[in-house]
């Protein structure tokens, strides 16, 4: 019995070491199965929650830092697609004699729009050397900045010796001053020396209530004023900074060593209200009542997505801006002409539709989307701009050829009351509505504009376009500039002189030369994108991050007119 | 020689009406300095009439008014800027048939332009016309559409109140040369546009408005949002109801004495330059000096001022026709010709007003007289016209014996620029050729007129035929006085009297009463 007894007894020790022992191993294993299983389980959360949240540029899951993405490339046609950027044509002096013979304008185009919604338009521009008679011309709107630049603050006088401008006629200013220098006119020490006088002026001009710049400056002083030219502010004009910005994209461009300076006056301007979520423009001014700022929509089909383009230079997204819609035709002359739909008497805006929105656009933009730096002058990717401008084009030759009127319409001053007009094409329901601001009609003040026939004969190569041609370009007084224009009821010279007019006029005969006035960026990322990376300035002041693909503003097409519309 | 002489001291004062004050007022009106605040002399948030409101417009450029008043009232609609330039028109379009009113910088001096013609108010607030490229052989009617009232040459002067109210009740000023017509302007929205000359004139005092005019009440009126008096940064005083009178206007006014026509430039047109203001400017400085009385001056001082003046002025004529028979030209013409345009058209150069040394001291001298006796003269008028006006309002009229309609007390309306005038060529004393031909021009040229009441009522209204008749009267009266005689009734042209469709010929008019007996007594 014993011995069986000590067996059982051995037997019965072992059980609880093989116990425990089974118990560690499938523990362990199961310890280890849980860990690796946790393991596995938040691999592949963590790779889910990638999968379905991806990180935006500029949220609180960004792990880029704020500072670096000022130091994304800034992207373009030629970098998104490997194209090759346009290369700068040189100044006209610099041209080698045979440049236009090497580079003719090709004579097998497909006209209409392309599938990538550009437009090809069925008339060519001018171009070539400058003539005896252009330079003149030239030399004559040059000298009226010669007389009427302020010493003191590098600004010059919208209007004669009337000493205020806007940000709309330094814009003209600039243009004047770059095609000066293009066109061999100034040379560089003197480009230079009003370039930074003006830039550094507007460094340090006052900004209506810290916001931007005021629509209006004393010359002489760099103040801000009123209308009256007297100490004061009277708001911001969202189409004037537009434009504006669009000659700082060219300087900057085209001379990359005003870069920094330039950067430095645009970065000092608040954008937080000069755009909605939907990317309208909109200006500012003062209630009368309580003083407090009010804003509201500004600009109207034509003006308003040349200037919403100004912005987009500068990485802003004025998508609904940039639209044409709201749109309707007016059959003038058997052309559809486009006007803005919005209806004047709900919006107390007028819907002027002149020449000189479609003329800017096509001189100095060539009638192409913000992001296009490669294709060719006969190729306009903002298609229906270009299609449009044709109309407008079109329906002013067709007045002439129906009438015999001479037609080259635009916002103009005169001399006299009113001092301003709208002689448009169309507004306030009418065609060849010649109005004043306040609304009265002023057939009297309808004239063939100087920069509008100009900017024409630019870029329409015509039969009728060499005719405005011949009937503007001696029109000036060698001591003041270029007259205002040419009234259409013989009344006469327009005699009054404009840095807008004088400003356009050298910008149409750089075109003449040179094509599209504004040139590619070459250079690396830009301040304007990294600056104020450390601190909360760019989130403030809507200051833009460079622009992806998908920022792009949208290339778009419209219903074509394929005849005549009586 | 001596008629050239004459036209050389008309240039001459026109020359002088040219001040550097008046060329400076007009640079500083040439551009954009048009914006500056001082030249804002009106409140745009102060109604016009009933309904006006203030409203912004949108300027592109860097100057400009940034606010403007619109309204309509008197059938015209109306735009203002706070420097007083405005438009008066038939349509809110404001697209045809304007009248323009354009003000001398920084002053309430304005007038009123539409195809050539201009109007504008005298220091004595009097509407004034002046029509550009008049010649002595132009004729002046008022047209309806359907017929025609000749007008008298003095249209062209300071206008009373009766001719004021003829011209601004409507129709066409129609100026003709030779049966040739030169000028047909529509006088529609003047009634309008005098008001508002005044109004402005008188720095927005309601009280200078007409009677019926459509005036807001003070405050409770104004639109909500409308610049306030606190907000006025015009250089003026800020806009309030100034109880001033003409004269004391005159004296308060900032602009440089001399009338409108010395001050006045529009746009880059030449100035406008008439003889009539520099009377005035004649008549202030001797005023000024101590030279003249006004209000205390006798009839007995007055008429012995106008003897010796007729004995120098008939000297005067003397030498003139003289130089006249030289020169084989009537020259009295084309000087009346001249007093009668607010601008006169020069047929002579400065030099040759430089060689009239012989009779410049002697006509210097009658211009100061003449002066004289404006300033004596026109408080008289001034009451001779609310006197007149008394008598409009409450017919005081003596039938003569062909019917005619004749004012009781004719006296003469003619205002004392155009009397001077007249004496200087000799005219006071037989009317001048011209104003004979306008008298008989005023038959035949009134052939609707003469026309049998049945005939002139068959295609027009009674309203009309009674408004022409009315018309007719006033025009009348004016010539009356303008003769400085009543006229013998056998002279006059027959008269319309207001008539009813249907109503019997003047001829045949019968009392109701003598009607009923006659035909009672016939019955009987």
């Amino acid at each position: 019995m014993e011995p069986s007894r000590n067996n059982k007894s051995k037997k019965n020790r072992g059980a609880p070491f093989l116990a425990t022992a089974l118990f560690l191993v499938v523990g362990t294993a199961v310890l280890a199965g849980a860990v690796s299983l946790g393991d596995y389980a938040k691999h592949i959360f963590r790779n889910k929650e990638f999968e379905t949240n991806p990180i935006i540029a500029g949220s609180e899951d960004d792990d880029l830092p704020m500072l670096m993405r000022g130091n994304l490339p800034t992207v373009t046609n030629s970098l998104s697609f490997g194209t090759k950027k346009r290369e700068r044509v040189p100044r006209m002096c610099e041209m080698p004699k045979n440049y236009y013979e090497k580079n003719p304008w090709p004579e097998d185009l497909v006209v209409g729009y392309q599938r990538d919604n550009s437009y090809v338009r069925p008339y060519r521009p001018n171009r070539g050397f400058l003539t005896e008679r252009e330079m003149a011309a030239a030399r004559v709107a040059w000298h009226y900045f010669e007389s009427f630049t302020q010493e003191n603050t590098g600004l010059a006088n919208s209007v004669g010796n009337y000493p205020s401008t806007t940000l709309w006629d330094t814009a003209s200013y600039i243009s004047g001053l770059v095609a000066a220098y293009e066109l061999c006119i100034i040379e560089k020490p003197e480009f230079d020396k009003r370039a930074y006088a003006l830039l550094t002026t507007f460094k340090t001009l006052k900004l209506f209530r810290r916001e931007m710049p005021n629509k209006v400056y004393q010359t002489k002083t760099g103040e801000q004023v009123d209308y009256t030219n007297k100490p004061g502010e009277v708001g911001y004009s969202a189409l004037d900074i537009g434009r504006f910005m669009v000659w700082m994209r060219i300087l900057k461009n085209r001379y990359p060593y005003l870069g920094n300076t330039i950067d430095s006056v645009l970065l000092r301007w608040d954008y937080s209200r000069i755009f909605d979520a939907d990317g309208l423009m909109y200006g500012a001014r003062i209630d009368k009542e309580t003083n407090e700022t009010l804003y509201d929509q500004e600009g109207r089909l034509g003006y308003e997505e040349y200037a919403a383009k100004g912005f987009a230079l500068w990485g802003f997204q004025p998508r609904l801006a940039h639209r044409a819609e709201p749109f309707l035709m007016a059959s003038i002359f058997g052309i559809q002409v486009p006007y803005d739909g919005r209806d004047p008497r709900v919006f107390h805006s007028q819907n002027y539709v002149v020449t000189e929105s479609y003329l800017l656009d096509g001189l100095e933009l060539n009638f192409d989307l913000p992001h296009d730096d490669t294709s060719p002058d006969w190729v306009h990717s903002d298609g229906w701009r270009a299609e449009f401008a044709d109309r407008i084009y079109q329906v002013q030759e067709n007045r002439y050829l129906r009438t015999g009127f001479m037609t080259a319409r635009s916002e103009h001053n005169v001399k006299g009351p009113p001092y301003f007009t709208y002689d448009t094409i169309f507004s306030d329901g009418y065609p060849w509505n010649t109005v004043t601001p306040r609304g009265d009609y002023a057939p009297d003040h309808a004239a063939i504009a100087s920069k509008a026939a100009l900017g024409i004969w630019s870029l329409w190569k015509t039969d009728y376009s060499g005719l405005l041609f011949d009937a503007i370009i001696d029109l000036y007084n060698p001591e003041s500039g270029m007259y205002e224009g040419l009234y259409e009821g013989g009344q006469g010279r327009v005699e009054i002189y404009t840095a807008n007019n004088n400003g356009i006029i050298l910008g149409s005969l750089l075109h003449k030369v040179q094509g599209k006035i504004l040139t590619p960026y070459n250079g690396p990322t830009e301040v304007w994108y990294t600056a104020f990376r450390d601190r909360d300035i760019r989130l403030v002041r809507n200051l833009p991050d460079p622009p992806q693909r998908e920022d792009w503003l949208p290339a778009l097409r419209h219903s074509t007119q394929l005849e005549l519309d009586y | 020689m001596n008629s050239k002489k004459l036209r050389m001291l008309l240039i001459a004062s026109i020359i002088v009406a040219a001040t550097p004050t008046h060329q400076a007022a007009a640079q500083s009106n040439a551009g954009p300095e048009r914006f500056d605040s001082e030249n804002a002399v009106l409140d745009t948030s102060k109604p016009f009439a009933i309904g006006a409101t203030e409203a912004e417009q949108a300027i592109r450029g860097a100057f400009g008014w940034p606010v403007f008043q619109e309204g309509i009232v008197a059938g015209a609609y109306f735009r203002f800027d706070p420097d007083g330039y405005a438009r008066f028109g038939p349509s809110p379009r404001l697209d045809r048939d304007v009248w323009e009113v354009t003000c001398v910088a920084r002053t309430v001096i304005c007038a009123a332009n539409k195809m050539g013609v201009e109007v504008a108010l005298t220091d004595q607030g009097m509407m004034q016309m002046a029509i550009s490229g008049l010649t002595v052989q132009d004729t002046f009617f008022l047209s309806d559409g359907t017929s025609e009232l000749p007008l008298p040459p003095r249209v062209l002067e300071p206008l009373d109140d009766r001719l004021e109210a003829l011209l601004i009740s409507g129709g066409n000023l129609v100026v003709r040369r030779e049966n040739e017509t030169i000028h047909d302007i529509s006088l529609n929205g003047l009634g309008a546009v005098v008001p508002y000359l005044r109004w402005v004139a008188n720095k927005q005092d309601y009280s200078v408005l007409p009677v019926n005019w459509p005036i807001p009440n003070s405050g409770n009126q104004i639109s909500k949002g409308l610049t306030q008096v606190a907000d006025w940064n015009g250089n003026g005083a800020p806009p309030q109801n100034l109880q001033t009178s003409w004269a004391m206007r005159n004296q308060q006014n900032t602009a440089p004495s001399g009338g409108f026509d010395q001050q006045h430039q529009r746009g880059n047109q030449p100035v406008n330059v008439t003889i009539v203001p520099g009377l005035m400017g004649a008549t202030q400085s001797m005023q000024q000096a101590g030279l003249g009385s006004t209000g205390s001056a006798g009839g007995n001082e007055l008429n012995s001022e106008i003897s010796r003046l007729e004995g120098q002025i008939a000297q005067l004529q003397q030498a003139f026709n003289k130089d006249a028979e030289v020169a084989g030209t009537n020259s009295v013409g084309q000087l009346q010709s001249s007093s009668n345009q607010m601008t006169p058209t020069p047929q002579a150069t400065p030099s040759d007003a430089m060689g009239s040394d012989s009779l410049r001291p002697y006509l210097e001298e009658i211009l100061v007289r003449l002066a004289w006796i404006q300033s004596v003269l026109q408080p008289i008028a001034h009451d001779h016209a609310q006197v007149s006006a008394a008598q409009s309002a409450a017919p005081h009229h003596s039938t003569s014996s062909s019917g005619v309609l004749q004012m009781a007390s004719p006296g003469q309306l003619e205002t004392m620029p155009s009397i001077a005038l007249n004496q200087i060529a000799g005219l006071t004393a037989a009317p001048s050729p011209l104003e004979h031909s306008q008298n008989n021009a005023l038959v035949p040229a009134m052939p609707s007129l003469q026309q049998s009441p049945v005939q002139a009522s068959a295609g027009i209204s009674p309203e009309l035929e009674m408004e022409k008749a009315l018309i007719e009267r006033i025009l009348l009266e004016l010539d009356e006085g303008q003769s400085g005689n009543a006229p013998q009734a056998a002279e006059l042209a027959p008269v319309v009297t207001p008539q009813i469709a249907g109503q019997a010929p003047q001829g045949e008019f019968k009392a109701i009463t003598d009607f009923l007996n006659e035909a009672m007594s016939s019955g009987g």
